[in-house]
């Protein structure tokens, strides 16, 4: 189903940056999609289960639960960090500044599992250079 | 225990200065005053990782080494990449920035920070159109008409509403009941449910909005029945009680600079404001992330005469977001070599920048474990500023204050650091 993927802080996955970014704290508060209750019954999800956002740029599977801040019909909220910054627009349009929100992605639920911070990084294959 | 009063908070662009911490030994077990962000920052949490000596990567795996390798080692990778990039500073102390800026010349680097992720768009804005701000003393004690476009302090930046909004000022003296609220959000946010007028517009449309807003105040009228989905009524109404503020304040953040327009957005809103000095008293302020994003901007702009993505690679400043941006150097693989100081784009740079930071040396110079150090090849970590070291750093308005240092872990400060390198690579570049 095509959603507006928006992003940005919550409270929680401010709490969980400051915490410990290796924290499962850091996973629970910003690998989780946000969405409307009636859009979860429709899509037959509930909370905690898996699902992949799969945009123009890139795919990440991560856990949905219930928006408590009611959004638009069209729209989905990821908190920021890296699995967000894995579907969103990286283009700056000659502004330096990327875009961030308003995304259109495609959501389906998966049985794939939600990457933990390390294991989400090496998917980039770091080159180590000494 | 020992209680340490008046510390500043080292989290977000409030620079709350009203924490109180409680000290055992060398560690910080405790706070009052501050939010549940800024406590979780104060207080180590169990089982989050804390760098303590500097770590090399080699052949995949992090090696403790000594400072002096890690510190010949980042010079090195300074020294010799063609097209350096110095990447973040918005966690740092402004003396520390002020060292980065002399280290990018010497470098011929160009130096960024995290506004180009966040109120880049903003600056070049305020570039555009002018920036009048004010302080936060002026929104507490004037402040009858407070907008919040595209920005949720409830979650981001959570005691802005509690130290301005809410609490009683010199002339008005009942606070919130002496004020009117709007919030312009697509969403029915948490702030929205405090506000008297929440609008709730489409998704990107901040721009016909803002626009809307504008043509009303100069007395036209709108011919449609809505704009960006907002009733035409309640646009003549939201303007009606913006244009009789007797000091009213824009609040504004991602939520327009991350959406389609980006710099346009604000142009118009900073014109929106300077549209209604003609019948009211009006002013904005940029809700800004980092506790020192602003101070950045603003050592950086004294020292070089630009606020970011400036590039030294011919020896002299020169300034072109859009090309010298961390997020263009990186995706276009131009950047062949990274230094990030006080911040995460691991966390906070899209897939493809990642991408390029994968392939490149990496030096952080970061306390934690993040998903920058994920990516670094070399780790340096330092003494947080505002807990473990002392320095000035500038609030989302422009004031400076000083940061207090709380307790003593013997590490070296991101100065000192920088300081080492930039007189390690003066020695490469001599030898050269």
């Amino acid at each position: 189903m095509n959603f507006i993927l928006n992003t940005g802080r919550t409270i929680w996955q401010g709490q969980a940056i400051e915490s410990g970014k290796d924290l499962q704290m850091y996973v629970d508060a910003a690998a989780v999609c946000n969405m409307n209750k009636d859009q979860m019954e429709s899509m037959d999800l509930k909370d905690g289960d898996n699902i992949e956002v799969v945009s123009e740029f890139g795919d990440v599977v991560v856990k949905v639960v219930t928006a408590k801040e009611e959004l638009p019909d069209v729209m989905i909220y990821i908190p920021m960090g890296p699995w967000a910054n894995r579907v969103i627009r990286p283009n700056t349009d000659s502004t330096a500044t990327p875009s961030f929100k308003n995304i259109p992605v495609e959501i389906n639920p998966t049985d794939e599992a939600v990457l933990d911070m390390p294991t989400l990084m090496k998917g980039y294959n770091k080159i180590s250079n000494y | 225990m020992e209680i340490v009063k008046n510390v500043v908070c080292p989290f977000c662009g409030m620079l709350c200065d009203d924490i109180i911490c409680k000290v055992e030994g060398d560690e910080i077990v405790g706070t009052l005053n501050a939010c549940r962000i800024g406590h979780s920052k104060f207080v180590h949490a169990e089982g989050a990782e804390r760098y303590k000596k500097p770590l090399i990567r080699k052949n995949g795996e992090l090696v403790e080494v000594t400072m002096e390798e890690a510190i010949d080692k980042a010079a090195t990778v300074l020294a010799e990449s063609k097209r350096p990039l110095m990447y973040g500073w918005s966690c740092t102390d402004c003396d520390a920035q002020a060292v980065g800026v002399e280290l990018a010349e010497e470098a011929k680097a160009i130096i960024d920070n995290t506004a180009s992720v966040c109120h880049g768009p903003s600056v070049l804005a305020l570039q555009d159109v002018g920036y009048p701000i004010c302080t936060f003393g002026e929104v507490k004690n004037r402040a009858d008409v407070v907008v919040y476009w595209g920005c949720n302090p409830m979650h981001a930046h959570p005691r802005n509403l509690s130290r301005l909004v809410f609490s009683r000022g010199f002339f008005r003296e009942r606070g919130l009941a002496d004020r009117t609220v709007i919030v312009v959000d697509p969403r029915k946010s948490d702030s929205s449910k405090l506000a008297d007028i929440h609008l709730q517009l489409d998704y990107d449309k901040d721009y016909e909005l803002l626009d809307a807003m504008r043509a009303v105040l100069l007395g036209n009228e709108i011919l449609y029945d809505e704009v960006a989905g907002i009733p035409k009524e309640t646009i003549y109404e939201a303007v009606d009680v913006l244009k009789n503020a007797k000091f009213g304040v824009l609040f504004f953040g991602m939520g327009i600079t991350h959406s389609r327009g980006k710099h346009r957005n604000i142009d118009t809103a900073i014109c929106l404001v300077t549209d209604l000095n003609d019948s009211a008293k009006f002013t904005l302020i940029p809700m800004r992330g980092h506790y020192n994003v602003t101070g950045f901007n603003q050592v950086c702009t004294w020292e070089s005469g630009y606020p970011f993505c400036v590039d030294f690679a011919t020896g002299s400043a020169r300034y072109n977001p859009g090309e010298t941006g961390s997020n263009d150097l990186l995706q276009n693989k131009e950047t062949d070599g990274m230094m990030v100081v006080a911040s995460d784009p691991g966390a906070h740079f899209p897939q493809k920048a990642l991408e390029r930071m994968a392939e490149i040396p990496v030096i952080s110079i970061e306390p934690h474990r993040t998903p920058t150090t994920e990516m670094a090849d070399i780790i340096i970590p330092p003494a947080i500023v505002g807990m473990e070291a002392e320095g000035t750093a500038y609030r989302m308005e422009g004031v400076p204050i000083r940061m207090r240092k709380v307790v003593d872990i013997g590490l070296l400060s991101d100065k000192e650091i920088l300081e080492r390198i930039l007189t390690r690579v003066k020695e490469i570049n001599a030898s050269k």
